[in-house]
């Protein structure tokens, strides 16, 4: 029996062949580059969206204006020493013998946004009236997402009787009309910043929950997360690790729209009389400290700058914020949130 | 008309009792008739400004006179209300036995005659022997009162709850017999008109006097009446005999002119004379009411067959074609929240007067040719009534270093536009009869007290803090109320002129008018270390300037919040009001109120910001038109009052 037999000679794999062929395409390791995350590409976008990059430079310039307007003081100590406002926002100009200010007196040199109500400087009040409302437009936001994130993935992630109750949690918050809400808050807590935050958080975290929910429910039909589960992951670790981050982009979305609805409802209140004590330089309670002017008397005029102005710091800003909010969409392609309230618009 | 202390919330509404003053009736000899009272030309001065006149020859009858006001009525039922804008109301449908005139005089009204029968020099020790033992009792928290649910006339001075379980009182079930056995202090006789019939058809008589003064036992205005008043008793069909409990310069003013009701209405429950408790409020006043909605509107018909007529008094000296009654027909008045939507009423013609606008405002009318400012010098202040029992406020140096730091001319200017006036001196102009024998002497030994000087502020802080250790900064929440921007804004300057001492914290919290109104009434409010700035309206008299927002009487009432309780100060007030020897002689009155200013200055439990004038703006449809000194009858008094020959009329 020759030792040869049943043996298969296999010819024509000679490396040489392969190796030196004409390539098949122009890629080769020297040219190759590394995976653009989805948030590169999303951030390439967003930049080059010159609306969504006015509205960010719009907002950082006010941020910036309203920090650096007044020194800011911690626990006595001041964290912030410069002062760009002309005068401190509470000081009533006409109190001084010296100075020459009275009561709503028109823009001019010495007062650029002219004097309010009380006489004091609007320039000096318009800067310093961010900190509250911009503030608390950010910490709500902060506060509700976070919050409406974990609770909606939970409820999502685990469906079932789970989901059924904390929606359903969800269904009643969303009863209540928000800035009715807000309001019947304030009513009871009384006025103040922390106040705010908690009128505009309690009703705010449902919109959060419900768009993450509604998210998680299609990732985690994805394989990933089945393997992820097959492999023994833990299920903080799948919700956390795998599932909200492939969920968050609308959440994002939502959330840059909402800084400048809590801005306005900010306003709103103060407007109202309601959120912070009269003379708070704020920019909703600036209006509504000079809201029976609108009305004068037979041949009285109207100081427009005393409306104008805060105003229009109001406009500025929940605009700026808006149109981030747009590009943010565009830039994360996530459309779908397109119906969700945006600032002015609740 | 009622002369009670109304809390107030709009511009010159400061609402303050019409504790009336003494002004004429001091000109009484013991038993004077106060028809005589009339020209005693104490505060004879004229307080309208600008006055217009109407000749009764171009009267026009008929129309509806529109009006607007900040806030409907909290109750008709006069004893239990403690609004002024309620007051405007009331006035239209009640009236009382005596009224007055816009310079505060007293006049007969439903009595054709006022006498003074009787002075007595006599104290509250003497009503001992009619005195009754009652037990003390506590409430839920844990405060002492004497449990009885008769109206408590006097109590026994030397009653004492940590030492006894019984109190003495002369209650109103024991005053008639005091009365009886000739026991009391002043003795006025009102002999009343008659024929007068109230608006159901009921014919007035003394007896309904009685039953009505019966509704103030227990009431909220129990306090401003019963400090003075013992006993009121029916002498046949037309006299009222009213008793004081000791001599008292301001009796008849204080006194006299309560509201008289039907027997239908005046024996109703509590808080029932409402028409939202199904009531309709009847009175012998010119208008009836004839619609009212909650919060929004009422409308009044003039009466039918009102009972006056000018021939009736023998001091009406007017023409003989005089009015007997007011001319229109019908007075609407709706309830406006915000001053510029009344201003806006106005100028579109919806109404012929608005009340209560913004000093703003009130330049553009001025400067208008289709509008008048109807101004008088007002009967209301604002004040800032210090928690004298909260540390650091014990400290009067504290109180006084705020006073210095209140600046009131650029109040007065900047904000007011010169529409109220700095209140150098807690006494206002119009109650300068009473209250002083010369008021600009007055006003300038008073002022050095109230100047705005952040120099003396921090001289009188300083010794305060050093020597009673007190931690820096103080901090001075300050509160008042919504709805008047002209006073919000003046607090906005307080806190701000207390802000830039380093010694004070000043917070501002505003609060709704009414919530504002019931905190301040209650009886937890003084311990709360809170600084209260209201308006409050008065009167002709001297006396409710200071008493009113002093005396422990008005704790827990109209307007002594804070349990204010300063024994020198009450027998100050005591001597310059009680007594048969300030009951006959006016100007020793007027030298012992001056020492009271001294005194509450001196104390500064409160500080007196402004006073006000009183501004109706009218269209140029509306002829004749003044204001009254006192929000409380600032419609009723434009209306109609032959006192002042005072009547307006519509040429449309």
């Amino acid at each position: 029996m020759s030792t040869q037999r049943g043996r298969i000679q296999i010819s024509g794999f000679d490396t040489e062949r392969v190796t030196e062929r004409e390539p098949l395409s122009a890629w080769s390791e020297a040219s190759r580059g590394t995976t653009q995350s989805r948030w590169q590409r999303a951030w390439g976008r967003f930049r080059r969206n010159r609306v969504a990059m006015i509205g960010i430079w719009t907002v950082a310039f006010m941020v910036v204006v309203t920090v650096f307007a007044r020194p800011v003081t911690v626990a006595g100590v001041t964290i912030q020493p410069i002062s760009l406002a002309p005068y401190d926002p509470s000081t009533i100009l006409y109190l001084d013998p010296a100075a020459d200010a009275g009561r709503f007196d028109p823009p001019s040199l010495t007062n650029p946004m002219g004097t309010d109500a009380n006489g004091r400087d609007l320039l000096s009040r318009v800067m310093v009236g961010g900190r509250a409302s911009i503030s608390i437009g950010f910490v709500v936001v902060f506060i509700t997402a976070s919050f409406g994130l974990v609770y909606g993935a939970i409820a999502g992630y685990y469906g079932g009787w789970v989901d059924e109750i904390m929606m359903r949690f969800v269904d009643t918050v969303f009863a209540f009309p928000a800035l009715v809400l807000a309001l019947v808050i304030v009513a009871i807590l009384g006025g103040g910043y922390w106040q705010l935050v908690a009128a505009f958080a309690f009703p705010g975290w449902a919109t959060y929950a419900r768009l993450i929910r509604g998210e998680i429910l299609s990732v985690k039909q994805n394989q990933y997360v089945t393997a992820a589960r097959a492999l023994g992951a833990r299920d903080r670790s799948i919700i956390f690790k795998h599932v909200v981050p492939n969920a968050v982009a609308p959440l994002i979305v939502q959330a840059s729209l909402s800084i400048g609805t809590v801005v306005i409802g900010v306003a709103a209140l103060g407007f109202l009389g309601l959120g912070f004590p009269p003379g708070t330089p704020e920019w909703g309670t600036m209006l509504d400290q000079t809201r029976q002017t609108l009305i004068q008397g037979p041949g009285g005029s109207i100081p427009w700058w005393a409306t104008v102005f805060p105003g229009g710091a109001i406009f500025l800003f929940v605009m700026a914020m808006n149109m981030i909010g747009d590009g943010v969409n565009d830039a994360l392609d996530a459309q779908q949130v397109g119906e969700a309230p945006q600032g002015g618009g609740e | 008309m009622t002369d009670d202390n109304k809390l107030g919330n709009t511009l010159g509404f400061s609402r303050r009792g019409l504790l009336q003053s003494a002004a004429g009736i001091t000109a009484l000899s013991l038993s004077g008739c106060i028809d005589q009272l009339t020209p005693s030309g104490d505060g004879g001065v004229d307080p309208v400004q600008e006055r217009v006149t109407v000749d009764p020859e171009n009267i026009q009858e008929g129309g509806t006179f529109n009006a607007v006001l900040a806030s409907g009525p909290d109750t008709f039922d006069t004893a239990y209300s403690s609004s002024a804008e309620a007051s405007v109301l009331q006035n239209l449908v009640y009236e009382g036995m005596i009224t007055t005139d816009a310079s505060g005089e007293i006049y007969p009204w439903l009595a054709e005659t006022v006498e003074q029968e009787d002075i007595q020099d006599i104290e509250v020790t003497e009503y001992a022997d009619y005195m009754t033992s009652v037990p003390y009792a506590e409430d839920d928290e844990g405060n002492t009162f004497i449990d009885t649910d008769a109206q408590i006339v006097i109590e026994h001075p030397d009653n004492d709850p940590e030492s006894d379980d019984e109190a003495r009182v002369l209650t109103v079930n024991e005053t008639g017999d005091a009365v009886d056995d000739g026991t009391y202090g002043m003795h006025f006789r009102f002999d009343l008109h008659e024929g007068i019939e109230f608006q159901n058809g009921e014919e007035l008589t003394a007896d309904n006097v009685v039953s009505s003064y019966a509704r103030l036992e227990n009431s909220p205005l129990a306090g401003q009446y019963f400090d003075s008043l013992l006993h009121v008793a029916a002498d046949g069909d037309y006299t009222v005999n009213l008793y004081a409990q000791i001599p008292d310069a301001a009796a008849i003013r204080e006194l006299g002119g309560f509201d008289v009701y039907p027997s239908e209405t005046a024996e109703l429950p509590p808080q029932e004379m409402d028409p939202r408790q199904g009531n309709t409020p009847l009175g012998t006043g010119p208008f009836e009411l004839q619609e009212f909605k909650d919060e929004e509107f009422v409308v009044f018909s003039r009466t039918d067959n009102y009972w006056f007529e000018t021939g009736m008094k023998d001091w009406f000296d007017g023409s003989s074609e005089f009015p007997n009654g007011p001319v229109v027909d019908e007075v609407d008045i709706a309830f406006v929240t915000e001053p510029s939507s009344r201003s806006a009423a106005l100028q579109e013609g919806e109404v012929d007067m608005a009340y209560g606008l913004s000093a703003d405002n009130l330049n553009n009318y001025q400067s208008s040719e289709d509008f008048r400012v109807a101004a008088t010098d007002g009967a209301g202040y604002t004040f800032l009534q210090f928690p004298v029992e909260v540390d650091p406020w014990t400290d009067n140096r504290v109180r006084r270093a705020v006073n210095h730091l209140i600046p009131r001319e650029q109040i007065a200017s900047e904000i007011f536009s010169g529409w109220e006036n700095p209140a150098w001196t807690p006494l206002p102009p119009v109650a300068a009869g009473t209250g002083t024998t010369d008021y600009e002497q007055l006003t300038e030994d008073n002022k050095e007290y109230n100047v705005y000087d952040p120099d003396r502020a921090e001289e009188l802080l300083t010794e305060a803090i050093e020597e009673n250790d007190i931690e820096t900064p103080i901090e001075v929440p300050l509160e008042t109320n919504t709805g008047n921007d002209d006073r919000v804004r003046t607090m906005e300057l307080i806190q701000e002129s207390l802000n830039q001492m380093d010694q004070f914290e000043a917070t501002l919290e505003t609060i709704e008018f009414l919530d504002f109104v019931t905190q301040l009434l209650s009886e937890n409010y003084w311990d709360q270390g809170k600084l209260a700035f209201i308006g409050l309206s008065g009167g002709f008299d001297a006396h409710g300037y200071a008493k009113s927002v002093h005396h422990p009487d008005n704790f827990a009432a109209c307007c002594n919040f804070q349990n204010i309780d300063d024994q020198e100060l009450n027998q100050l007030l005591e001597d310059a009001r009680y007594g048969v020897d300030v009951a006959q002689d006016l100007e020793l009155r007027q030298e012992r109120y001056e020492d009271v200013w001294e005194r509450v200055l001196e104390l500064n439990a409160n500080s007196y910001g402004t006073h006000s004038t009183t501004n109706g703006v009218v269209s140029g449809d509306v002829v004749g038109f003044n204001t009254f000194p006192s929000t409380q009858d600032i419609i009723g008094y434009g209306l109609y009052n032959p006192a002042d020959e005072q009547v307006t009329y519509l040429d449309r």
